[in-house]
């Protein structure tokens, strides 16, 4: 049987399956279509970045932040973004999960060359993620990591003095995400999961350059890129909710490829009645940390107070004592300061800016 | 793991055992084995932990049923412009007395499943339907007003395109035409099949039926259009042409070049069409009322966010919703509260599961390799898959069902429906720039690399090539109609371009046309005398 040639390039011989498109195309043509979606994400109307933008790549040690970084690094290079690129982790304290792929960033940062900043749970919160299941289960406690985490990312990024977060949530994710937001009523969250770069009042820009990217084809990338990552998923999530939603899409994924955009693509068009959307809370600061909240204690606040208190469910009710002053004896969140001095916390310099500062000109 | 809650005053463990108190909450202790409403009779059914009998159960899908329908009726005779019906259903009387006749026919479609069959059977047995002879009615021999003067059913059967060997569905029009003249309530009988999409004469069929005088019919040129080619590009079909195929055969054609995935989405607008064309033709039908339960209305939520739909969704899930193209009539579902297992029960409770029966099987229909089975439980369409996840996740969260639809009932539609395009197969409103989002998100073309099929073989296509359909669907069904790139044995085969139903054909004419006035409009200016 004579090789089939690529669908793109129509000259070297197909090596792989997009699985998108179900195209057969070579290696090169791969990375190339891969980089200009990604390109096309970035620049679509009037662009996510602004020229000598700072932004920090949300860096968890796996394959989607991992491809993120090198594809961004790539991107800014070929196509002169004019960004300035940090590296952004956060140490949720999972034993044997998160130690580990810490490893891996610190990898990339030397291998990318990016300065890389590393924030703890238990540095902002005094808990760990384990300490927090320990206490509280398996059910929920994706409640509470998701939370701190926000929070951690926004204040290391104000700490390294940068406007805009990068993510590398992929179509995968969003798509789960419209799903679940569906299957439990949650308005809010549904009017805004599909935009790719969300901000609200006070809080530092977040994007996603990654919406339109498979999961499938993420991996794809690293791995004929040869790029390392931490590939374990999270030890605490098997029971989340979202285990459901991601089951299903991956069985709409198995009867059409493209049902993965599709989803995107009606979640975009979602759009909410003005009765919802004016019932829907303003945005204040937390009395208590100085965050954004849609009440008077930001929701890690109140989770926190919980924690301390030793009360695990009742803290996740919508209801909350309105007290700015923490309970004597609890820990709190330190005040979050949106715009901090540059000079204050300075990242772990990359090899590239150390060799650019010490370079003859 | 401490569960909180602990009142002031308890240190102890052994306190603060006692203390703990289950965090579900109790439910009252009631008989089970006593109907909660009434609290006389026998229970016979159990509903989200209320206990029902016969007669009180009935009360309760009625009283559900009514709720839904009434406060439109009324809203629509006082006149009263509300788009959503929201504001209509709170200020005016829910349920309660019965609204004013509409002097208009009603069209119900009936599938022979146990929703339509519950509808129909309220409808009836409720006298909503009167026998179309103009009676005068008694009140005080209890006979009630019928808010519709006469009623038609129509039933489409697609038996004939379900060629799975291992299933059987046989052709039920038979069983079920003989159930409705047997209600002896004037309804007319209206059994159409799929394959009437693409036989001329289905217009003249209706006329007859609805005792109509027949019309010449316009022996227009068809359209065909290549399935295999991501642009879809028509070609017309010159009315001289000698051999036709026969409706069944031409259906069971584009069936088959269609993949198996996107075959249900076809089949459903298949059926809209027939239901709505059936509406507009027979004489001064006010309303087509269809049985869609709560259960269904949650599945068609999420198998349209997966197919694509998200634009059109609200106008699909509304409670009413009145057609695009002027249509005379509006779509009304007033089954929307009702779930799946409630209407089940009603069909047992008044004996009718002899002529019900649940199963349109349209994943089986078009032939079928061994490849397409690739979903879970070989399930071949994103609408089955989902009837099975929602049942499934139901059992673990059982508010499941209700969320979902409260979700959807918070979203709108906020395109112009009376202005906007519509689509030429689902005759819904088309999403602004569908193709290019999905030539954009998905790149099946690298600009420099990648050189188009005529250009690398130097021909310009010989087919005398029109208009290119991929440009004028909504997304939901460009994403129906685009062939995958991984074709089966069973698709190649089929070389030719198919024909196109004649509902898809008159409405792209219709289009042209309109275009066309458009452009009058737009140059009138600057006309000297006409053309």
């Amino acid at each position: 049987m004579p090789p089939t040639p690529c669908s793109l390039c129509r000259t070297a011989r197909a090596l792989v399956k997009r699985p998108k498109t179900g195209q057969q195309v070579c290696k090169d043509c791969f990375f190339e279509v891969f980089e200009t979606e990604v390109h096309n994400t970035i620049v679509e109307g009037k662009g996510i970045f602004e020229r000598g933008e700072r932004v920090a790549i949300g860096a968890s040690g796996g394959k989607d932040s991992t491809v993120l970084a090198h594809v961004l690094s790539v991107l800014n290079k070929r196509y002169d973004y004019g960004l300035d690129l940090f590296l952004l982790s956060i140490d949720e304290g999972i034993t044997g999960y998160r130690d580990d792929s810490l490893e891996t960033v610190k990898q990339n940062q030397v291998e990318y060359g990016l300065p890389l900043k590393i924030l703890s749970y238990n540095e902002l919160y005094g808990w760990t993620m384990d300490k927090i299941v320990e206490q509280v289960g398996r059910r929920n406690n994706c409640t509470f990591c998701g939370v701190f985490r926000r929070q951690a990312l926004d204040r290391g990024a104000a700490q390294l003095g940068v406007d805009h977060i990068v993510t590398g949530h992929n179509a995968d994710d969003i798509a789960e995400t419209v799903l679940m937001n569906i299957m439990r009523g949650d308005i809010a969250r549904l009017g805004r999961c599909t935009a790719v770069t969300t901000r609200s009042e006070d809080t530092i820009k977040r994007s996603k350059p990654f919406k339109y990217a498979y999961e499938k084809e993420i991996v794809m990338y690293a791995y004929f890129k040869k790029l390392t990552y931490f590939s374990t998923e999270c030890i605490y999530s098997p029971d989340a909710y979202r285990g459901h939603a991601r089951v299903f899409l991956k069985d709409l994924e198995a009867i059409r490829p493209s049902a993965i955009v599709d989803i995107i693509h009606s979640g975009e068009s979602f759009q909410l009645e003005q009765s919802v959307q004016k019932g829907m809370k303003a945005m204040q600061t937390c009395l208590r940390c100085g965050y954004i909240s849609s009440n008077d204690l930001c929701k890690a606040c109140a989770l926190l107070e919980g924690l301390e208190a030793g009360l695990d469910r009742s803290a996740l009710r919508q209801k909350q004592d309105n007290s700015s002053a923490a309970p004597t004896g609890h820990r709190t969140i330190p005040m979050f300061e949106r715009y901090s001095n540059v000079g204050v916390s300075q990242p772990t310099e990359g090899i590239e800016k150390a060799v650019q500062a010490i370079e003859i000109r | 793991m401490s569960c909180g809650d602990i009142p002031d005053g308890l240190t102890t463990t052994e306190e603060q055992g006692e203390a703990l108190m289950p965090r579900k909450k109790k439910v009252q202790r009631v008989d089970k084995s006593l109907c909660q409403k009434c609290k006389e009779s026998k229970s016979m059914y159990i509903i989200r932990n209320v206990t029902y009998c016969k007669t009180c159960f009935e009360v309760s899908v009625f009283t559900r049923f009514t709720r839904t329908l009434h406060p439109i009726l009324k809203t629509e005779a006082a006149g009263v412009r509300d788009k959503e019906g929201k504001k209509a259903r709170i200020a005016l009387n829910q349920g309660g007395t019965r609204p004013n006749p509409t002097n208009g026919s009603v069209v119900v479609g009936l599938s022979g499943g146990a929703s339509s069959m519950t509808l129909l059977d309220l409808l009836v047995d409720k006298e909503y339907i009167g026998k179309g002879d103009d009676k005068v009615i008694d009140r005080t021999k209890g006979e009630k007003q019928p808010v519709w003067n006469k009623g038609y059913i129509v039933h489409v059967d697609f038996s004939d395109l379900i060629e799975d060997t291992h299933t059987s569905s046989p052709d039920r029009s038979e069983v079920l035409k003989q159930w409705i003249e047997g209600k002896e309530n004037g309804l007319v009988w209206i059994g159409l099949k799929a394959h009437d999409v693409y036989d001329a004469n289905l217009t003249n069929k209706i006329r007859r039926i609805a005792g109509l005088p027949e019309t010449q019919e316009d022996a227009s040129s068809g359209l065909k259009v290549d399935l295999k080619n991501p642009d879809l590009p028509l070609f017309p079909i010159p009315s001289s042409s000698s051999s036709t195929p026969t409706p069944l055969a031409q259906l069971r054609t584009i069936l088959a070049t269609l993949p198996p995935a996107s075959r249900p989405s076809f089949l459903s607008s298949i059926l809209d069409s027939l239901i709505g064309t059936a509406a507009e033709i027979i004489p001064s039908v006010s309303h087509v009322l269809l049985g869609e339960t709560s259960t269904r209305q949650a599945q068609r939520l999420i198998s349209g966010t997966a197919l694509g739909k998200g634009y059109t969704l609200p106008l699909e899930l509304a409670v009413t919703n009145k057609p695009m193209c002027n249509a005379k009539y509006t779509i009304l579902k007033p089954m929307k509260e009702i779930t799946i297992k409630e209407v089940a029960i009603y069909t047992h409770l008044k004996g009718l599961n002899g002529v019900v029966r649940n199963d349109r099987k349209w994943d089986y229909s078009g032939p079928i390799s061994k490849k397409d089975s690739r979903g879970k439980d070989h399930t071949r369409s994103l609408e089955s898959l989902t009837e099975q996840f929602i049942a499934s996740l139901g059992v673990t969260h059982p508010a499941t069902v209700s969320t979902i639809n409260r979700t959807g009932d918070k979203l709108t539609f906020t395109g112009e429906k009376e202005k906007g395009v519509s689509c030429p197969v689902c005759q819904m409103p088309v999403d602004p720039n569908a193709l290019e989002w999905k030539s954009r998100t998905a790149l099946t073309a690298l600009p420099e690399k990648t050189q188009t099929d005529h250009e690398r073989n130097g021909t310009n296509a010989e087919l005398d090539e029109k208009d290119s359909l991929a440009t004028m669907l909504c997304y939901a069904c460009l994403t129906t109609f685009t062939p995958p790139t991984v074709v089966s044995k069973a698709v190649k085969q089929e070389t030719t371009p198919v024909r196109l139903p004649l509902w898809v054909e008159q409405n792209l004419r219709r289009r042209k046309e309109v275009d066309r006035d458009g452009m009058r409009d737009e140059i009138k200016d600057f006309l000297i005398g006409e053309e």
